[in-house]
């Protein structure tokens, strides 16, 4: 019998289909995966299974567990499924547990509910649990709150939350998609184990088709609210039925075709900097540490090349790109653009700092909501000597527009009707418009399906090919990194401890904490994508 | 943890040192000189002088500052000019009404607006909630002096449950004062409550959009659980910024009740020192205003660090 089985499932939103005849079933002691892009209804499936969706939503078919229909019952009679016989893993690991209680008492939480334990009883499985899900011993004993840990043991915690009650069936959505590879490849072993020596049944989804290659038995394809395609992963991955499975496994990993050619010209030097938090003083601030983010970084980008900067949360990367952006302090060393020093609160002509631009990566938050797209990528124009006419700055908005790939008629709208992807794409026009020779690529693809992520990065090499570009690509992504950059550098906790070709660092790497990170890159086994 | 504290702590001294200063340079700008006040406008120059020196008040303005300030620390808060009492015996025995009244209101109002805001959070969007909405939006907009007379009518006049006004002295008993206390603060906490409440009812409904709501559901509390194992402690932390705010106001603000209910506390105090040109009165009341203002944020920080771990920092 399966733990799991969901029948010509839908759901509607105020009229609008949200799920569309969803067929799922997971057995007992199988991992299967949901995958699929942002807004396909993944995230939407799993709050379905548990009963937790707003009021106004209609639904129809079938949700069976075991051989109880769910769906069919009242939340008070969920409330004893919920944690106890299903169990529901976010995403954002921070912002899911209670900021203002201990981690154990949150651990503790199922069972105080469902099994009549007393409180000690209770904390003590708690506390057994969470060194079962792998936190360190110094974490158990004392009253740990979720700030005090990493991303990585928060993660954990919010596992031994939904394990603790030994539920049969684990749904976790997206639950290492904020996390570093390296802490990701270790998350995702501990749920692989528990499948395996609890029988625990997991429902893995995620949008990342190599992770699922390498753990789930059974995968399902989701597109706009129907399953396209499902069975058993290798097969999915081989034969690849649907053309929509097609276009997705062509976008992992997907490389732009033309890379363009480093010139000898010095662009930007680094030399040396180091930069620290915490050194400012006030009269009613107490004085902190300092701590030191950035230690005798030093990197050159030439004319017309693409430099990767790759690290993990906290190696420094944004503030390099801070620093070097000329909003961050740096304590020694120099960064030179162009024959002209660049140091936070000290003058910079208007010339040399139009020459650098830079995109983020929440292309949303990036722009302000109440200015339409004209004003918002007209913005750098302050930096431009000279006058401009009105006529002549609309000219230049509507050619950064095409360029982009979108229409001059965009200009008129504001930023909240785009999608993320043409938000990414309005972005880089602002980042264009006074054409700059160097833009920083801070994490910006990060946030972007796969298939747009391809898009976008085909753009930035065609833009970089006909403006003579040279970008600086920051990313937590080595296999992004690799595809599109001319060299790469590998940064940990602030200094850089590899620098090579991007082939020569993922295929011959030097330095012991590369070797971590290249090993830890879930990878699609080559055999299947290569077809048959 | 330990520089939280001391950082307050710094906050609370030199907030007082700098309103001191500043209370002192307003009381200098006034116009109009206490001796010549006292004395009538019929007084000789040589008495207006001799009385100036009997009041201390012959010696440089940077003198007089630092006396006040020092005197101050010591307790002694100087003598009044129109009273010829001690200023501290005179705040003193105000107090004893004024801080019970503050304390009796702020208690009322919490007690009456955090069930409210939580009933109208759990009942978001729906009947029960808008009509908490509406509720408190008249509690805010109704004046309290006028309210305090509508408890005085229904509550003295015609059910005679409740004197009018005046209290009977702390030696007569407390059941007897903080009766006497009950409508006055009623009157005060109406508002206040109104206020809370709706702050209430907006941090609870915060918190049903988090992340870790969603998550206690998930883990089979029912709705109502969830908000109270959730996002009650959370809540709390915005609604105790508007507490200490509140108290710091009710200390102070209460001059108008204090003359409906004829009640002898601060703000009559000062009304009365104000028109009386007493300087030292008005100078030591608002100083002491002051400190109870800063002493209550100081002490709302430190509640904060009760209810949010993340402010006490790595143990």
């Amino acid at each position: 019998m399966n733990i799991l089985s969901v029948s010509d499932f839908s759901l509607t939103f105020k009229n609008k289909n949200i799920l569309k005849n969803v067929h799922l079933k997971v057995a007992p002691g199988q991992i299967v995966g949901l995958a699929g892009e942002s807004g396909s209804g993944k995230s939407m499936t799993a709050l379905s299974i548990l009963n937790l969706l707003p009021s106004y939503s209609k639904k129809t078919g079938k949700i069976f567990f075991k051989d109880s229909c769910i769906s069919d019952f009242s939340d008070k009679e969920m409330c004893r499924i919920r944690g106890d016989k299903i169990s529901l893993i976010f995403q954002e690991p921070l912002t899911a547990l209670n900021p203002l209680k201990t981690i154990q008492s949150q651990v503790a939480e199922p069972l105080l509910i469902h099994k009549n334990y007393t409180k000690r009883e209770a904390n003590q499985v708690a506390a057994d649990t969470l060194h079962r899900v792998g936190l360190p011993k110094h974490l158990l004993h004392r009253d740990v709150y979720p700030h005090e840990i990493s991303g990585g043991q928060q993660q954990r915690v919010l596992i031994a939350k939904g394990f603790v009650a030994k539920p049969n069936l684990i749904i976790a959505d997206e639950p290492t998609t904020s996390l570093d590879v390296t802490t990701q490849a270790g998350i995702l072993k501990l749920l692989e184990d528990l499948v395996k020596s609890e029988g625990v049944s997991l429902l893995l989804i995620t949008h990342d088709l190599a992770v699922l290659s390498q753990c789930a038995h059974r995968v399902a394809i989701m597109k706009s609210g129907e399953i396209v395609e499902e069975g058993e992963t290798e097969e999915v991955f081989r034969q690849r039925k649907s053309q929509y499975t097609r276009k997705l496994l062509d976008s992992v990993n997907y490389a732009p075709a033309k890379k363009s050619k480093a010139s000898g010209k010095l662009l930007l030097s680094v030399d040396k900097i180091s930069s620290s938090y915490g050194s400012s003083e006030s009269l009613f601030a107490s004085k902190q540490a300092k701590f030191k983010v950035l230690n005798n970084v030093t990197l050159k980008i030439f004319e017309r090349e693409i430099l990767g900067v790759v690290g993990e949360s906290g190696s420094g990367k944004s503030t390099l790109v801070k620093t070097i952006l000329g909003v961050h302090k740096y304590e020694n060393g120099s960064i030179i653009l162009n024959n002209k020093k660049i140091d936070a609160g000290k003058y910079i002509d208007s010339e040399t700092r139009s020459l650098m631009q830079v995109v983020f990566q929440d292309p949303y938050g990036s722009f302000n909501p109440r200015h339409k797209i004209r004003r918002l990528v007209a913005e750098p124009f302050h930096l431009v000597k000279g006058v401009f006419t009105k006529k002549d700055i609309n000219d230049r908005v509507d050619i950064a527009l095409r360029e982009v790939g979108l229409s001059p008629d965009d200009a008129k709208r504001y930023i909240h009707e785009f999608s993320g992807g043409q938000r990414q794409r309005i972005a880089i026009a602002r980042a264009l418009i006074i054409k700059p020779k160097l833009i920083i690529l801070d994490e910006a693809v990060s946030a972007l399906d796969v298939s747009i992520k391809a898009q976008i990065l085909d753009l930035l090499a065609e833009l970089a090919q006909r403006h003579a570009l040279s970008y600086l690509f920051v990313s937590h992504d080595l296999s992004v990194v690799q595809n599109v950059s001319n060299r790469v550098i590998v940064m940990q906790k602030g200094t850089v401890v590899e620098e090579g070709t991007a082939s020569e660092i993922l295929s011959f790497p030097k330095a012991d904490y590369t070797k971590k990170l290249v090993k830890a890159i879930p990878k699609i086994p080559v055999s299947w994508l290569s077809g048959g | 943890m330990f520089s939280y504290v001391f950082s307050r702590m710094r906050v609370l001294i030199l907030s007082l040192l700098f309103a001191s200063f500043i209370i002192f340079l307003m009381i200098e700008i006034i116009p109009g000189d206490p001796a010549s006040f006292m004395l009538g406008i019929n007084a000789e120059p040589e008495t207006i002088q001799a009385l100036k020196k009997e009041l201390g008040l012959d010696v440089s303005k940077f003198q007089r500052y630092l006396d006040w300030i020092t005197g101050m620390l010591a307790g002694d808060f100087g003598v009044s000019y129109t009273y010829r009492v001690p200023v501290s015996e005179l705040v003193l025995s105000r107090l004893g009404v004024s801080i019970p009244l503050a304390l009796y209101a702020i208690l009322l109002s919490t007690i009456i607006a955090l069930p409210v805001g939580l009933f109208a959070a759990a009942n978001h969007g729906g009947f029960r909630d808008w009509s908490v909405m509406g509720f408190t939006q008249l509690g805010i907009a109704i004046p309290n002096f006028w309210f305090a007379m509508v408890l005085v009518l229904i509550f003295s006049i015609y059910l005679k449950w409740f004197s009018a006004g005046g209290v009977p002295g702390w030696e007569k008993g407390i059941l007897l004062n903080l009766k006497a206390l009950t409508l006055p603060a009623f009157a005060l906490a109406l508002p206040q409550a109104s206020i809370l409440a709706r702050v209430m009812r907006s941090a609870i409904i915060d918190t049903l959009s988090q992340d870790y709501f969603r998550t206690a559901r998930a883990s089979g509390l029912t709705y109502g659980q969830a908000i109270f194992r959730h996002a009650f402690r959370n809540a709390l932390i915005p609604v105790l910024t508007i507490i200490g705010l509140q108290f710091s106001f009710l200390i102070a603000g209460a001059i108008i009740i204090e003359n409906v209910f004829f009640l002898p506390g601060l703000g009559r105090l000062i009304f009365q020192g104000i028109v009386q040109r007493d300087l030292i009165v008005v100078e030591s009341v608002v100083m002491l205003l002051v400190f109870a203002v800063v002493l209550v944020n100081f002490l709302v920080d430190m509640a904060y660090l009760v209810v949010d771990p993340r402010l006490r920092g790595n143990k």
